[in-house]
């Protein structure tokens, strides 16, 4: 069971600060989407929304065709993790789990006892006494097992070395295949998770970008290299993200992906053509210059 | 492990086929299932199935309801029939337009393709011994 | 689709459940502050009578700790387990409700064993002939053998420090530290106010018994501005 997520027109303010403004978005249920922005993009602000953390000064948000705001159905199969999680720090890691027992209605003890091990944290400990790492492991912990419809971690690898990362990466993707849900991921590490991904929102600024399927983001940045006059020739009428020149050589980042014939077209001219992955194509889709 | 030229899905499907072409996967042989795929490079399931539902309506894997995904009977004659059809367009005409280029003419080419290939045992000039 | 979830409903309904997770956390402080004060009221009574003479009830200033000590539990339980709460997909109005709940039920605790301590002190101190007297200010009863009137008195003072505590919790949570303090006369009001309505000369035509109605809808309002307070009240960025 998953939930969908649908905003129009969101709009949401910190006092006189404005963190989104009017973004439309539609989330699939049952599909693992990307989150992307820089910092201050508002993806935190988006996904405290969504959660039913805050309300939006303007327009709507939908979980599940409902408005999620004191909704109890909806929040109920809702879980934001954000960082370390809204953990109980003062009490027993153990204890804070047997308290969600109780109200999460799909949380499985067994998932989160061999997810404490994996992490390697113990249960009779507190996590105010835990490191930065083992704080955000256990909010990764609660997000798995809580397994909620609509599963939202928030930059929880903050603090969280490699290897830990890694496991959660793994765990997630086990768990989501054997029980499907919506799940949304907000990473730096686009490099780390980008495979995992079926689905790519970027937010910008407070607004939305894009979003689309990963599969065709992966496409849709091209570099091509090679005499200065040639490349420009050809990259003529294209959307160009970056350009770099070196001598005679230039290296320009183009949007918008290259179909076969295109292709052909630049190996004729002896040009070379190669992939851009997507943390470099968000790096070049958010930076602040503007090439054209 | 996947580099971003192509889709991954097809990067996927490419990856099967060379293997059932090369042999290390044989008929009736049993792949590793969309959920195996995921979990072991630590893609989306959802690509690894697009990577297996082209492969199966090519007619090279085969879906046995309960059990899994095996490779067709068929599947390396399916393949071998594919990449003689595709040779002389994808493999020999970019060689003979780099030839062209270079000006290297045509009797040494096959000069060397006569040179690098084994004499079958009926003495006629197969390259790399096939079956057939 | 969208309505025909699968996702199974709650065995019990939200407000039991986290009434019954809070008062589980405040007892188990509870009885730990409650053995402490009678612990201290008897080690007090010893001291007392070994260097001097026995003439006032002891146990009747422990009334103070009973109000502000579980003031301040109210505080943390309120604005600190708000983002808990609705991060583990349950409503603030459900956490409105059993709060309050469980700060009656609390006061209630505080009351009875307040109310049965001065009890025994009093036989304890008729046993040996000591006086009992009541020296705190203001107190409705004059002595402890009223015991429906301690009872009504303590339960109201009781309840108002819960129900203050949760005012002034999620008033610092949603107003911030500087709003939050100039708002203390009105969020503790009620606990300093309380007991003083019952006995003040400024209502005067009015017995203490006609009063105790006025305390009530004090303390309903108190209860009143919590819930206002928490309903809307948004969920704070993680501090990093």
């Amino acid at each position: 069971m998953s939930f969908t997520v649908s905003t129009r027109g969101l709009t949401v303010r910190y006092g006189r600060t404005t963190a989104l403004e009017g973004v439309n978005l539609e989330l699939a249920a049952g599909a693992i989407h990307g989150l992307l922005g820089r910092n201050g993009s508002g993806k935190t602000t988006l996904l405290s929304t969504i959660a039913a953390f805050r309300r939006p000064a303007a327009g709507t948000v939908l979980v599940d065709g409902e408005d999620p705001w004191e909704n109890e159905r909806v929040m109920r199969g809702m879980c934001l993790i954000r960082e370390s999680g809204d953990v109980q720090v003062d009490l027993r890691m153990r204890d804070h789990l047997g308290y969600l027992a109780d109200v999460r209605p799909n949380f499985d003890g067994d998932l989160a006892g061999r997810l404490m091990d994996t992490f390697e944290l113990d249960p009779k400990r507190r996590p105010s006494k835990l490191s930065r790492g083992k704080k955000s492991a256990f909010g990764a912990v609660v997000g798995l097992a809580s397994r909620a419809e609509l599963t939202i971690f928030d930059e929880v690898h903050l603090g969280m070395d490699a290897p830990s990362r890694f496991a959660f990466y793994d765990a997630l993707l086990a768990d989501y295949i054997e029980h499907p849900r919506t799940v949304v991921l907000s990473s730096h590490l686009i490099d780390e998770i980008q495979l995992m991904l079926e689905r790519v929102v970027i937010l910008d600024r407070g607004r939305l970008l894009l979003a689309d399927d990963a599969e065709t983001l992966r496409a849709r940045g091209v570099s091509v290299t090679g005499p200065a006059e040639a490349v420009d020739r050809f990259t003529e009428d294209r959307t160009v993200l970056r350009r770099q020149q070196l001598g005679g050589t230039s290296q320009v980042t183009v949007d918008g992906g290259l179909s076969a014939a295109d292709r052909a077209t630049a190996t004729q001219l002896g040009l070379e053509v190669g992939p851009i992955d997507l943390q470099s194509l968000f790096v070049h889709l958010t930076e602040k210059e503007v090439v054209r | 492990m996947f580099d971003g030229r192509d889709p991954i899905y097809l990067q996927i499907a490419d990856q099967i086929r060379g293997e059932i072409l090369a042999g290390t996967l044989s008929g009736q042989e049993q792949v590793m299932s969309t959920t195996q795929y995921a979990t072991t490079y630590r893609i989306n399931p959802a690509t690894a199935a697009k990577a297996f539902t082209e492969l199966v309506d090519e007619g090279l894997l085969v879906k046995r309801r309960g059990v899994g995904m095996f490779v067709a009977d068929d599947a390396r004659d399916r393949l071998l029939v594919r990449r003689r059809e595709r040779f002389f367009t994808d493999v020999v005409d970019p060689v003979a337009a780099e030839a062209r280029l270079l000006g290297i003419p045509v009797e040494q080419i096959v000069g060397r393709l006569r040179a690098t290939s084994t004499p079958g045992p009926d003495g006629s000039g197969r390259t790399a011994e096939e079956g057939s | 689709m969208s309505a025909t979830t699968a996702s199974p409903a709650l065995r019990w309904s939200t407000v039991t459940l986290t009434a019954r997770w809070l008062l589980r956390q405040h007892l188990r402080i509870a009885l730990w502050a409650v053995a402490i004060v009678l612990l201290a009221v008897t080690v007090a009574v010893g001291l007392v009578d070994r260097y001097g003479s026995v003439d006032i009830s002891i146990v009747q200033f422990a009334r103070q700790g009973f109000v502000w000590f579980p003031f301040s539990m109210a505080i943390m339980m309120s604005a600190g387990f708000l983002n808990v709460h609705v991060a583990s997909g349950l409503t603030r109005r459900s956490l409105g409700w059993a709060s309050i709940a469980v700060g009656l039920g609390m006061a209630g605790f505080y009351t009875v064993v307040m109310t049965a301590a001065l009890q025994l002190e009093r036989a304890v101190y008729g046993s040996r002939g000591w006086a009992q007297q009541i020296t705190d200010n203001a107190p409705v009863f004059a002595d402890t053998s009223q015991v429906g009137w301690i009872l009504v008195d303590v339960g109201l003072l009781f309840a108002s420090a819960q129900l203050s505590g949760l005012l002034v919790g999620i008033s610092y949570y949603r107003l911030g530290g500087w709003w939050g303090t100039l708002v203390l006369p009105l969020t503790v009001g009620p606990v300093l106010v309380v007991t003083p309505l019952l006995t003040t000369p400024l209502l005067d035509p009015l017995s203490s018994l006609a009063r105790v109605p006025i305390a009530v809808a004090l303390l309903g309002l108190t209860a009143a501005a919590y819930l206002v307070l928490l309903r809307r009240s948004p969920v704070r960025p993680v501090a990093t």
